[in-house]
């Protein structure tokens, strides 16, 4: 495939995704096109699906059936090219709790094939981007949440990837912390970057992002640009809440008044 | 996946019983000999002695039970029940309770006791009272000193570097015996030494039990309770403001010093990455666990256990020309509980990281066992320096067989622990000191020596021969079984993760239960 032919396709492109535990779907028939350069949010209530098809995108679990392409590459036949390509943030922590962030971050680096003194560099200048050259030295396991997420991040843009794949990346950070990742990716979609994230935070995801999908029991209930999936005088969170099925009046107990 | 797993729940239950029933045995039979010996009227008069040596050992054991808890951080943290509005009386009578629970196997050594008292003929159902009164007594203050004692050693094990030393400690204590019996001391000279004046809270509790020194006794041990009261509460309050992680946090060191670094970027001088930035990352890593620590320097030691009862027989005992191999092979059985037998135990839900990066799972494998061999080398020069102390044959040519044994069975264990790694993986704390399968265990002891056969034809083949020549062409051929054996196991397990590896990480991912442990 040419170089421009493969700048053509989606960055992230899913066909009948299906991933099934125990004869229950938790991915069902899921298909879905990520532009190239989108800030694509994906949302969907507890246990929707959302991680399962992160982690089938990023190879961590196998699908039932589909097929994944991700920057114009099938999944897992190129696995090992589209690794190279790709950042990652996961849900779980990804990081080792006995290294320091430098010394993970240079680590990181080696791993996507930086030369050291590269991956050093790099290292150094991401603690700094991320307001973390003070704690760099230290352990990591002595990290506060928001410090972890933003060692992740930072761990995710080491090798300058095109596509970032990133499961709940503002859970547990700070306002300030999210304002500053939230800048930084940005300004790394501007660059020509994709973006492929989750989030809870319906607000997070109406102010950054340009794409939106929503999950629910597994499948696709609504996708389309921001524009399209607030079409009328709807909100993100009234369209969420009307497609995940969600808008119907709670139980209440005596007791609790 | 849930059958499987049942299976091994199930084994795993199947193991606990065995040993939980091994251990109480144990404590059956030292209790069953006290009866015998308190029953006895002819050893009446050295009565006081016997008892106040006995209590004291038992007081040793009792507080040092909790304090190797606590050092394993396997005790339950009740500060987290804090979060409830339970009163802290209330929590400091859980704690007594828990002390009182898992004291069984001394209180079969005290029943023991007490039986075998009112068996006697000098004492028998008379002395009930004082008996019973006594051994009560002994068993309450022992209860509340040890509920002080875990919750002050807790701090303490929190705050400093003190869980390490300690260990030496316990070691220490633990091959003592060994060290009497080389040494030919005799019990009835150690004896003499025991502390029996009445103002000792065992020889005074030791004297009521046998009706000496009664009002003296009821009075020093009354003391001795209150004391123990004061000091349990006092240490359970100081634990429950006790504020752990924000303390051990100052206490952390940071980055490496410039000798340290220099050592773990050697691997990158001499190999290309990622195999380099894997086997480097694992240096770190395993350095600042002080679990592998612990277990290293004890993989150095404990060797040496093995191989007293060939010292004592003098230089001439024919195990002897075996002693520095054994020594360095237990040795690295013993770090297998911690690495290869479990690589992935302490990368836990991190291992997700060898799926996500563009890295082969094979080099992730070979760089923890390369890794491990790294270690080996200061292992065998403290194995070797060790045997030196105690007069084990440790020339120049023992050495290298030692390190070519030791390199031939480390191919087989890690080929072995490649593939329970991948199969039986288990997420593992670093501050635990205990925390370890059932099963792996077992796995260890029982395929340890199964493995190292073509090793030990070698040793015999020496022995029947005489032949060096014969030893070192069956050794080379060990070694390339080794070689073959750990490529195929290398192979498998690879296979193996990658198709299991939903599984794999689901179980490294594990985190610790909700009745959460220190």
């Amino acid at each position: 495939m040419s170089a421009t032919m493969s700048e053509m396709t989606p960055a992230i492109a899913v066909t009948n995704l299906r991933k099934v535990y125990s004869g229950k779907a938790a991915v069902d028939g899921l298909s879905l096109n990520v532009p190239r350069g989108s800030f694509f949010g994906f949302l969907g209530p507890n246990g929707a699906g959302k991680s399962t098809t992160i982690r089938m995108l990023t190879g961590l679990i196998p699908a039932t059936s589909g097929t994944i392409e991700l920057l114009g590459l099938p999944m897992p036949a190129e696995e090992t090219a589209i690794k190279q390509r790709i950042g990652l943030v996961p849900d779980d922590s990804l990081l080792f709790d006995r290294l320091t962030g430098l010394e993970f971050l240079e680590f990181v680096g080696r791993m996507y094939s930086l030369e050291r003194p590269l991956a050093r560099q790099r290292a150094v200048e991401l603690l700094e981007l991320f307001e973390l050259s003070d704690e760099g030295r230290k352990i990591i396991g002595e990290y506060s949440k928001g410090m972890r997420k933003r060692v992740a991040m930072a761990a995710s843009l080491i090798h300058r990837p095109e596509l970032f794949l990133m499961d709940e990346p503002f859970e547990g950070v700070d306002a300030v912390g999210a304002r500053l990742m939230k800048d930084i990716l940005l300004d790394q979609v501007k660059h020509g970057a994709t973006i492929f994230l989750t989030s809870h935070v319906l607000e997070v995801v109406e102010r950054l992002c340009d794409h939106a999908a929503i999950i629910n029991d597994g499948k696709i209930v609504a996708e389309g640009s921001m524009a399209e999936l607030r079409s009328g005088s709807e909100t993100l969170e009234e369209v969420f809440v009307r497609t995940v099925g969600a808008d119907r009046e709670y139980g209440k107990l005596d007791w609790l008044g | 996946m849930r059958p499987r797993r049942g299976r091994a729940l199930r084994g795993g239950a199947v193991f606990s019983a065995i040993t939980t029933l091994f251990f109480y045995g144990v404590f059956g039979f030292l209790g069953f000999s006290m009866m015998l010996l308190f029953s006895s009227p002819d050893l009446a008069g050295r009565f006081v002695q016997l008892l106040s040596g006995i209590l004291l050992l038992v007081t040793g054991y009792w507080q040092i039970g909790p304090v190797i808890t606590a050092s394993f951080g396997a005790s339950i943290d009740l500060r987290k029940l804090m979060a409830y509005p339970v009163p802290r009386r209330q929590l400091f009578l859980v704690e007594v309770l828990l002390r009182t629970m898992t004291s069984f196997d001394i209180v079969l050594v005290l029943s023991g006791i007490v039986i075998g008292l009112l068996r006697n003929p000098l004492y028998g159902w008379a002395a009930a009272p004082y008996v019973i009164v006594g051994a009560v007594a002994f068993a309450a203050m022992n209860v509340l000193f040890s509920a002080g004692v875990k919750s002050w050693m807790e701090r303490f094990f929190v705050r400093t570097r003190f869980k390490e030393v300690f260990f030496l400690i316990v070691v220490l204590v633990m091959i003592s015996p060994q060290l009497f019996f080389l040494t030919n001391t005799k019990a009835s000279g150690l004896l003499r030494l025991v502390p029996s004046q009445v103002v000792w809270p065992w020889a005074a509790m030791g004297r009521l039990m046998l009706r000496e020194s009664v009002l003296p006794g009821i009075l020093m041990g009354a003391a001795w309770i209150c004391v123990a009261l004061f000091f349990s509460r006092r240490q359970f309050g100081k634990m429950l403001a006790f504020d752990g992680p924000v303390s051990a946090r100052k206490e952390k060191k940071a980055a490496p010093d410039r000798l340290s670094e220099r050592l773990f970027r050697l691997p990158s001088r001499l190999l290309p990455d990622p195999l380099a930035a894997l086997i480097e990352k694992e240096l770190r890593t395993l350095t600042r666990i002080s679990r592998f620590r612990m277990a290293y320097g004890m993989s150095c030691f404990f060797g040496v256990l093995l191989v007293v009862p060939s010292i004592r027989r003098g230089p001439h005992s024919p195990f002897l020309q075996y002693a520095l191999p054994v020594m360095a092979v237990y040795g690295l059985l013993m770090l297998g509980q911690i690495t290869f037998w479990n690589s992935f135990g302490f990368d836990r839900s991190a291992a997700q990281g060898y799926f996500c990066w563009p890295v082969r799972f094979r080099d992730a494998l070979i760089a923890k066992n390369v890794s491990v061999m790294v270690m080996l080398i200061p292992q065998v020069a403290l194995v070797t320096l060790i045997a030196r102390a105690f007069h084990v044959p440790s020339s120049p040519g023992k050495i290298v067989e030692t390190i070519i044994v030791d390199g031939i069975a480390a191919l087989f264990w890690f080929g072995l622990g490649n593939i329970s790694s991948v199969r039986m993986p288990r997420a593992m704390n670093p501050e635990k000191m205990n925390q370890m399968a059932n099963k792996l265990q077992s796995l260890t002891i029982l395929v340890a020596p199964v493995v190292l056969l073509p090793v030990v034809l070698a040793y015999w083949a020496r022995s029947v021969f005489g032949s060096e020549i014969v030893f070192a062409g069956i050794l080379l051929i060990a070694a390339i079984l080794g070689g073959i054996f750990y490529w195929v196991a290398l192979d498998s397990a690879v296979k193996s993760a990658i198709e299991r590896r939903e599984s794999l990480l689901q179980e490294l991912s594990r985190a610790d239960g909700p009745i959460s442990t220190t």
